[in-house]
């Protein structure tokens, strides 16, 4: 129905089953990706401070390193995930990698001692999981349809046509990793302090669903 | 407008591109202050207000995240430069929302990375107004289905042949026109920078880091009204070009000028009221258009 | 770090150079468009940030408050 959104891939690396293509979309996304990691590498969070309206008083609250340690590299993991969600050209590993998103942006903030952090982040995760339901549902219905959850096969537009009911699941799988209506509990989740780590939640599931958008499209 | 291939001066059409964003912006301010009888700063006061920052003292807070303090007011001025050159090229239209929404990672970085309260709130609230993206998402697939393709060549050359999508499209225009109303300042969505959170998001980045942040909210001004005119009009010459953007920011103005700033609820219900209506427009589309 | 505004300045020199040359490249057609973008996004906002640096800093030593107190 629609042309290729992403282009045609310049390039395919095939590990037997695994593949790997990139499409000048895919690569744009890749790139936010790696800068944003990177990003997270290289600095080093704020110091929070925190003031009473209304009043005066503030005070910066004190962090340990090792929970740091620890977010960081939640936030590289899931940086990583996210990566490989953008380059890979299988809807099954697509599937796994958006689902160790979700578990690594509750991750990324497990670890901070706020109770209104820790109650968004469980409710964040209760959410991403019931959303892994229809996202592994969506890539079963892909297989079960087409015989193939290759999107370089799906691409040439050989197989039969993938059921509208499949890609859905697909989308509503991505949706409840954090997009809007579901992303409520993310934004209480960004009370936490570590900036750069607590920004790859949002970026994560915002290039997933990017990528999403161009893997319903194929087939 | 149409696909660019070389004779063209790039870095000279940027520069001026960010410059005419920044004159929107005080064509904005000024129809504002008009509008609710104030005389209102001279028309180029924002391209005023971006030397004057870059002219001021400049340091990094001592709470703040240094690498991200900075690194974020370079991705913001680099992200809107590739939507620009997408612009330019005819480029997918879907690279340029996914650089609109990654706007909002721009505004949760500078909220964030200072440390400050009200930064950060600034930042939470930007990710509460993430609910203006779906109208967005709704208006791109509805396109998609009357134009076969989310290039920006290839929608202009539709339009070349069948007419304006205002005029085919008129709520997907609608829906779009939201979307940019609700990054404009000064209007209903804004609660980024509310004034009871001092300057929302970019309360802690001043001096040269909120120059470097007007640059790219000139672009982003620029980039945003070329897209709606491209998309919805079709291709026009530049003079045209620029006429059409100063008319959709003296509408722009209005809407902004007559509507009072919601409360962060009110703003994210209205969002999500307008996106289940073009959900809606969207079902219908696909059942009677594209059966 | 401190920053000197001969630095800035070789900074905001080296980032406009990229920017003029690849937009000359382009002009001429010896590039592709995606190349010059590319080149641009990533010369375009350091040159800017250079650029008001390098106007903003004062001649004397050390008093580029860039970062550092």
């Amino acid at each position: 129905m629609i042309n290729l959104i992403g282009g045609v891939p310049l390039y395919v690396l095939e590990f037997g089953d695994e593949l790997v293509y990139l499409t000048p979309y895919t690569i744009t996304l890749f790139l936010l990706a790696l800068t944003f990691t990177v990003l997270v590498l290289i600095s080093r969070p704020e110091k929070q401070v925190d003031i009473a309206f209304g009043g005066d008083a503030y005070r910066t609250k004190e962090i340990s390193v090792s929970e740091m340690r620890f977010r960081r590299f939640m936030a590289i993991a899931c940086g990583l995930a996210t990566m490989g969600a953008m380059v890979t050209g299988d809807i099954f590993n697509f599937t796994l990698f958006t689902a160790m998103v979700g578990i690594t942006n509750v991750g990324i903030v497990a670890a901070v001692k706020s109770p209104h952090v820790q109650d968004a982040a469980y409710q964040y995760g209760l959410v991403s999981l019931s959303a892994t339901i229809p996202l592994f549902g969506g890539a079963a219905v892909y297989a079960a349809t087409t015989g193939s959850l290759s999107m370089i096969e799906l691409m040439k537009g050989t197989l039969p046509a993938v059921p509208l009911i499949a890609k859905g699941m697909l989308m509503l799988g991505v949706i409840g990793e954090g997009m809007a209506p579901f992303y409520a509990a993310k934004a209480e989740m960004f009370r936490a302090p570590g900036a750069p780590y607590v920004i790859m939640c949002s970026l994560s599931s915002l290039l997933i669903f990017l990528r999403v958008v161009e893997v319903v499209m194929l087939g | 407008m149409t696909s660019r291939s070389s004779g063209t001066d790039m870095i000279a059409e940027l520069v001026l591109a960010t410059f005419f964003g920044l004159l929107l912006l005080g064509i904005h301010r000024k129809i504002i202050a008009r509008i609710q009888r104030r005389p209102g700063p001279p028309i180029w006061q924002e391209i005023l207000h971006m030397l004057k920052f870059s002219f001021k003292t400049t340091w990094i807070p001592k709470t703040a995240s240094p690498v991200l303090f900075v690194g974020v007011v370079l991705i913001a001025i680099g992200i809107w430069t590739a939507a620009f050159y997408i612009l330019v090229s005819g480029g997918s239209l879907l690279v340029i929302l996914g650089i609109y929404m990654l706007h909002k990672i721009v505004e949760h970085g500078f909220g964030l990375s200072s440390g400050s309260p009200y930064g950060k709130y600034g930042g939470v609230r930007s990710v509460i107004s993430a609910a203006s993206e779906i109208p967005l998402f709704v208006t791109v697939a509805v396109i998609a289905v009357y134009t076969h393709s989310l290039d920006l060549s290839a929608i202009m050359q539709y339009q070349q042949v069948h007419g304006p999508l205002l005029i085919i499209a008129f709520p997907a225009a609608c829906a779009m026109f939201l979307v940019i109303l609700s990054k404009m300042p000064f209007g209903p969505f804004s609660i980024v920078e509310a004034k009871e959170l001092v300057s929302g998001y970019k309360t802690e980045h001043f001096g040269i880091w909120r120059a470097g942040l007007e640059i790219c909210n000139g672009l982003k001004t620029y980039v945003l009204l070329a897209v709606f005119l491209a998309v919805f009009i079709g291709p026009l010459s530049l003079p045209w070009l620029l006429v059409g953007m100063i008319l959709l920011i003296v509408i722009l103005a209005f809407a902004c000028a007559v509507t009072p700033m919601m409360s962060p609820f009110d703003s994210v219900t209205i969002q999500m009221l307008v996106t289940a209506l073009m959900l809606v427009y969207a079902a219908i589309i696909l059942m009677v258009v594209h059966p | 770090m401190m920053m000197k505004k001969k630095t800035v300045a070789r900074i905001f020199w080296a980032g406009a150079g990229v920017c003029v040359i690849a937009s000359v490249l382009f002009f001429m057609g010896m590039i592709p468009l995606p190349l010059c973008a590319a080149l641009l996004i990533v010369a375009f906002p350091v040159t800017v940030l250079s650029l008001f640096f390098c106007w903003m800093a004062g001649e004397s030593g050390g008093d580029i408050p860039f970062i550092g107190y």
